[in-house]
């Protein structure tokens, strides 16, 4: 140190008091010891990071172990099956379903058709002829409506037909 | 008679400590190193001794968060003043948000300006060199006497015929007043 830099430190030593000095000291220690913990957590994870990587290559490229005995990893892959518990199974039964046959002598068939001749349609003057003997009257009241009346003597109940 | 070298003597050795954290390197550092970053930033900030202050500790928290290992004096010292404008600059932002609110509805501050030394030491030891010539003969005699011929503070007083405390007195009241002339005309210069 120069007597320069003596003189310049004695002249500038109470910008920074003594114990300002070792406030300042405290604050940066603090710091360190702050980061130094920081580093030592970001390197244990990176650690860990790179660990749990090679463990998962080394355990990619091994497959699946084999659970009896122990025997060295081979070229191919062990497929195992086992048989499906019985609620997963269905199961049908012949006989539990009743069954309905049908032949043509138990059913009959009844089949409508558009025939003529089953029934006549009479006119006013064949309706007549079929109660002659019978005083009786045809009354029309409309074009398809129309009242046969027959007559009777006074002492007879006399009767309508419509 | 070998004598042990100082484990810190190395800066490659001290900075590695300095980056694992080693409190007794962050000691040795601060001794080292403390005076001339706060003389550095003293120059910095123009002479604003709670600037410089508040400075130095941001610059010294920044020292501890970033540490990494340098080969050479030069090359660390390099680092350290980048350090210490950033830690300074930031500062200086802080006091200009405060100053441009007060602008706004009090009163009119100067904010902050932000010197951009060559070297802090030569300003400062420039500085230094001018008022000293304008001291009084006796208290550059003083001076001369106790830095620059390194003579005890007693063999001093017995040269002048006066008793240690008085001749302390006398130091401590031309240091106060060097360091005040010193720091105003820090602020005052204009560095283009």
């Amino acid at each position: 140190m120069t007597d320069v830099d003596r003189l310049l430190d004695d002249i500038l030593e109470d910008v920074i008091s003594p114990p300002l000095r070792a406030e300042l000291m405290d604050r940066t220690l603090k710091e360190a010891r702050r980061w130094k913990r920081v580093r030592r957590v970001r390197d244990g994870l990176s650690v860990a990071a790179l660990a749990l990587g090679v463990l998962g290559i080394v355990w990619r490229q091994s497959g699946p172990v084999s659970r009896v005995g122990g025997a060295p990893p081979s070229s191919f892959r062990i497929v195992r099956s086992e048989p499906l518990p019985s609620s997963m199974i269905v199961r049908s039964k012949a006989g539990s379903i009743s069954v309905v046959t049908s032949s043509p002598g138990f059913v009959v068939v009844v089949e409508s058709a558009q025939q003529s001749g089953l029934f006549k349609e009479v006119d006013d003057q064949e309706l007549l002829a079929l109660v002659e003997g019978h005083p009786a009257v045809l009354v029309r009241h409309g074009p398809r409506e129309a009242e046969l009346v027959f007559l009777s003597e006074p002492n007879d109940v006399g009767s309508q037909m419509h | 008679m070998e004598t042990t070298p100082h484990p810190f003597e190395e800066i490659s050795r001290l900075t590695a400590c300095l980056a694992k954290g080693d409190e007794a390197a962050f000691r040795h550092f601060f001794g080292l190193y403390g005076n001339r970053l706060l003389r550095y930033l003293l120059v910095l900030t123009r002479g604003k001794e709670d600037a410089a202050k508040e400075a130095m500790q941001l610059t010294l928290v920044r020292v501890a968060r970033h540490m990494r290992t340098f080969d050479s004096e030069d090359a660390f010292w390099s680092w350290l003043t980048v350090l210490a404008r950033s830690a300074a600059l930031d500062e200086g932002r802080k006091h200009r948000r405060f100053a441009g609110l007060l602008q706004r509805f009090f009163v009119r501050v100067q904010p902050e300006s932000f010197s951009h030394p060559g070297n802090s030491d030569d300003d400062l030891v420039s500085l230094l060199e001018a008022n000293l010539k304008q001291l009084p003969p006796d208290e550059q005699q003083l001076v001369e006497r106790k830095y620059f011929s390194s003579q005890s503070v007693s063999e001093i007083a017995g040269d002048l015929q006066s008793t240690e405390k008085a001749i302390e007195s006398r130091l401590v009241r031309i240091r106060r007043k060097l360091k005040e002339t010193i720091l105003r005309q820090l602020n005052d210069q204009s560095y283009d």
